[in-house]
């Protein structure tokens, strides 16, 4: 760096493995931050952040108008199965760590309690795989194959259960 | 804390990540320690233990089982072509592991439930606040 030719500040060279090291460092702790935030929301939050992501996908990844609004009613119908599952879920733990907990619980009561619980998840599931038929249906195969890491990553996210 | 997919976990309830959903949020091998405080002698604990053991190996079979349907489902769910039929057959399978591992389950609860007193099992499985009616 010229200064009128009375001096010249000399700036340290920083080697460049050295500058995309500390570059990598910097994309790697920015990624395990918000890897971190995304696994400590709670898991209503997460599901919603999922769907959201997924319905903001769309628009780009589906063309036609019509069809993408065929998706996206289906991933709100989604979104609602999944949510309700979550509570459902909840309360059944709860119900059943409690009765667990009685030492004169009888195994009817328990065999109640799944049943229950079991009649729910089994229409949940039923009504996902409808929803996404739907999806199928309403997209071409390269579409979906540009959606399909949206649905893999809502259905395979891990939960406190 | 017990982890499962949420894919999985619709699929074969039970718990997951090794916890089963009657234990109050511990996996076998948790609750073979906390046994260890509440059973000090060892001979009298050792059937005991025994029960315990196979809650695991039962816990084991099913997070297996849940891990495999897991990995097809996913799988079919990506592609764009699977038939309805496959997804039936991954229901019926499902729903087959489900009931024998329910079963095999409860047997173990009502065996360990045998084993202990009514103040062991207390020291176990502390009361929680309810909504079940006694």
């Amino acid at each position: 760096m010229p200064d009128n030719g009375t001096s010249e500040v000399v700036m340290p060279r920083i080697p460049t493995v050295h500058r995309v090291r500390s570059l990598l460092l910097v994309v790697i702790l920015a990624c395990v931050a918000c890897a971190s935030h995304h696994e400590h929301l709670p898991p209503q939050e997460l599901l919603k952040a999922n769907i959201e992501a997924m319905q903001e996908a769309v628009p780009s990844k589906i063309s036609d108008p019509a069809r993408a609004a065929r998706v996206n009613k289906a991933i709100d119908a989604l979104r609602q199965q999944l949510l309700s599952f979550d509570s459902v879920q909840a309360t059944f733990q709860s119900n059943i760590r409690a009765l667990n907990a009685r030492p004169d619980a009888t195994r009817s009561e328990f065999e109640t309690l799944v049943k229950q619980f079991d009649e729910k998840r089994i229409a949940v599931r039923r009504r996902l795989f409808e929803l996404h038929s739907e999806m199928i249906a309403a997209t071409t195969e390269a579409e979906w194959k540009d959606l399909s890491p949206y649905e893999q990553r809502l259905l395979t996210e891990t939960e406190e259960r | 804390m017990l982890i499962a997919l949420l894919i999985g976990y619709l699929f074969l309830a039970g718990g997951g990540g090794g916890g089963l959903w009657y234990l109050g949020g511990l996996t076998p091998h948790q609750l073979q320690k906390e046994l260890e405080k509440v059973v000090s002698d060892k001979d009298t604990r050792k059937p005991i233990a025994e029960t315990v053991n196979l809650m695991e190996k039962e816990s084991k079979n099913l997070d297996s089982e849940r891990k495999k349907l897991e990995k097809e489902v996913l799988a079919a769910l990506k592609r764009h072509d699977t038939p309805a039929a496959q997804f039936q057959a991954f229901e019926e399978r499902a729903d087959s592991i489900n009931a024998s591992s329910t079963r095999n389950l409860l047997d173990l609860r009502f065996k360990l439930r045998s084993q202990l007193s009514e103040a062991q099992w207390h020291m176990l499985f502390p009361s929680l606040p309810a909504s079940v009616p006694h």
